[in-house]
C-alpha cells in the first residue's frame, strides 16, 4: 500500500515541469512531499487556506456544487490542487519548461 | 697623715658634656564628636511581569515510515489521475500561446517621446556651441519653440541663432528638422508663448531686445520689436510675461539690468511701446547675500519673474543675490538719488521682501494656492 502511493507519487514527479508534490491532511500538515520541509510547511498552510476560501466560495454559489480542482497559475509557477473530504494533493509545476 | 678636720667631705659634681635633662611638657588631643545621621527608604511598590514565548508548534512531514491508512492510498490513486490528467491538458493547451508576461518596466513613470535636434549634425563650428537656452510650450500643448543661444559672451553678441519650432503632434514630425525656424540677429535668453493665443511669440535676447511674432502670418510672422526704445533694456533679458489685457498685447520684462519693464504692443505703429518702469535696488538686497554693491544706488540684477494667480497685479521677482521680492503694480513709489538717464519714472515695486538665501537665484514659480511660492536656485560655482 505504501509502496502504490509511492510509486503513485512518483509518476507524477517524473512528468514535465514538475517541480515537487505535496500530500497535506485536513489539518494541514504534510504527510508526504517531495520538496524541502520550510517550503513544504509553507505551501500546506497557505494552500489549505486558500482551498477552503475556493471551496466555499463553489459552494455559497451553488450548494449542490463543489470544487474538484483548483489551479493557480502565477508568473513562475502552476500550482494544481485536488481536494477532497479528508486529504490535498498539491502539484507545483513550472510550466514554462 | 690626714687631719679630720682639714678633710671636707663635700661632694663635687659636674656636669655631663653630653647628657641634658630631658624636657617634658604635657599636652592632651580629643577628636571632635562623629557626626551620624540616619535615612531609610523603602520601595513604594513593584510590579512582576513575565513574558514568554509561544511554544512554536512544530509542523514536520510526517515520517514516511508511519501507517498508510488505505483512505490515503484510495485518495492519492484518484487525486493523481485527476492531477495526471490536467498536467496533459497543460503540456497540451494552447491557451497560453502567444501571452506575453506584463513587463515590469511599465510602470516607469517618465518616457522620453522625442528628442529633437537642430540638425542632423553639427554643420559648423558655430552651431555645435549653441545651446538650448530656452523653450516654451504653445498654449495647445502641440508646438515647442526652442531658442538657441551661446553659453557665454565675452563681450557683444554677435552669433546669428535661429529659433526653433517643432509640432510634436504632427504625423510628419521630424526630429531633426523643425517645421519652421526664425533667424534671429543674437543669442537668445527668453521664449514665452501667449497664454491663450497659440501663435504669439516674444523672444527675449541676450542683447536686451525684445522681439514679438505671430506665427500664423505665413509671409512674415514678425510683429515688432524693442531695439529702439532708448530705455529699453541693456542686458540680457531674464523673463518675460504676458498681461490679460482687454486690447491688444500687453508684456512685462525682467533683465539682469534690475529693470522690470511694462510694454504694448500698437498694431497702428507696429511696435512695442513702454508704458511703465521699474527698477530694483542694491539696497533691497538683504545683507546676509554676501554681495559688497560699490554703489547703494546701483541696480540688482533680476533673475526671475512669476505672477501671481489671484491677483494680477501682484508678483514676485527674484534677483541675483538670491532674494525674493514681493511685489506690486500699484506701487508708486519712485526711485530717488539715481544718476545718469534713469532718474525718469522709475518706480519701485517692492512691497515685502520675502526671503534671502545665498546663491544666485535662478528662477521661480507661484503656486495658485495664495500665498505660495517655489524657489529654485543655482548654487555658486
Amino acid at each position: 500500500m505504501a509502496a502504490e502511493v509511492e510509486e503513485t507519487l512518483k509518476r507524477i514527479q517524473s512528468h514535465k515541469g514538475v517541480i515537487g508534490t505535496i500530500i497535506v491532511n485536513s489539518e494541514g500538515i504534510p504527510i508526504r512531499s517531495t520538496m524541502e520541509n520550510s517550503l513544504t510547511v509553507q505551501y500546506s498552510g497557505l494552500i489549505s487556506q486558500l482551498n477552503d476560501k475556493a471551496r466555499s466560495t463553489v459552494r455559497d454559489l451553488d450548494p449542490t456544487n463543489d470544487l474538484t480542482f483548483l489551479r493557480i497559475r502565477s508568473k513562475k509557477h502552476e500550482i494544481m490542487v485536488a481536494p477532497d473530504k479528508e486529504y490535498l494533493l498539491i502539484v507545483i509545476q513550472n510550466p514554462n519548461e | 697623715m690626714f687631719k679630720a678636720s682639714e678633710v671636707s667631705f663635700d661632694a663635687i659634681g659636674f656636669k655631663s658634656c653630653w647628657k641634658g635633662k630631658s624636657k617634658l611638657a604635657e599636652n592632651g588631643t580629643q577628636c571632635e564628636p562623629l557626626k551620624v545621621a540616619e535615612h531609610e527608604t523603602q520601595t513604594i511598590g513593584h510590579d512582576e511581569k513575565e513574558s514568554q514565548t509561544d511554544p512554536e508548534r512544530e509542523v514536520t512531514v510526517a515520517a514516511p515510515d508511519a501507517a498508510v491508512k488505505p483512505s490515503l492510498v484510495a485518495f492519492v490513486v484518484r487525486a493523481a489521475a485527476l492531477v495526471l490528467g490536467e498536467l496533459e491538458r497543460a503540456d497540451k493547451s494552447r491557451a497560453f500561446d502567444g501571452y506575453q508576461l506584463i513587463e515590469e518596466d511599465d510602470d516607469q513613470p517618465v518616457r522620453r517621446l522625442f528628442t529633437l535636434r537642430l540638425g542632423a549634425k553639427p554643420a559648423d563650428k558655430s552651431q555645435s556651441s549653441m545651446q538650448v537656452a530656452c523653450l516654451s510650450w504653445s498654449s495647445t500643448g502641440s508646438v515647442v519653440a526652442v531658442g538657441y543661444g551661446a553659453s557665454e559672451h565675452e563681450s557683444w553678441c554677435e552669433h546669428s541663432t535661429t529659433l526653433a519650432l517643432w509640432n510634436v503632434n504632427r504625423k510628419d514630425l521630424n526630429v531633426n528638422q523643425p517645421y519652421n525656424k526664425l533667424e534671429l540677429r543674437s543669442c537668445v535668453s527668453y521664449v514665452r508663448f501667449h497664454p491663450s493665443e497659440p501663435s504669439m511669440l516674444a523672444v527675449g535676447m541676450v542683447t536686451g531686445e525684445m522681439q514679438l511674432y505671430n506665427l500664423s502670418r505665413e509671409d512674415d510672422p514678425f510683429l515688432g520689436s524693442t531695439a529702439a526704445v532708448i530705455q529699453g533694456h541693456r542686458e540680457p533679458i531674464s523673463a518675460l510675461h504676458w498681461l490679460a489685457r482687454s486690447a491688444g498685447y500687453g508684456l512685462v520684462s525682467a533683465s539682469r539690468d534690475g529693470k522690470l519693464l511694462v510694454w504694448k504692443y500698437s498694431e497702428a505703429k507696429q511696435q512695442l511701446q513702454l508704458t511703465k518702469k521699474f527698477q530694483l535696488m542694491a539696497d533691497q538686497l538683504p545683507r546676509a547675500a554676501g554681495r559688497r554693491a560699490g554703489r547703494a544706488d546701483s541696480e540688482a540684477g533680476l533673475t526671475a519673474l512669476a505672477f501671481s494667480h489671484d491677483n494680477p497685479d501682484q508678483f514676485l521677482l527674484g534677483s541675483e543675490g538670491g532674494g525674493i521680492f514681493l511685489c506690486s503694480f500699484a506701487s508708486e513709489v519712485p526711485i530717488t538719488a539715481v544718476t545718469g538717464d534713469r532718474v525718469e519714472g522709475l518706480l519701485n515695486p517692492v512691497n515685502l521682501h520675502v526671503r534671502a538665501a545665498p546663491g544666485p537665484g535662478a528662477d521661480a514659480a507661484m503656486l495658485p494656492v495664495p500665498p505660495q511660492y517655489l524657489r529654485v536656485g543655482r548654487l555658486r560655482q
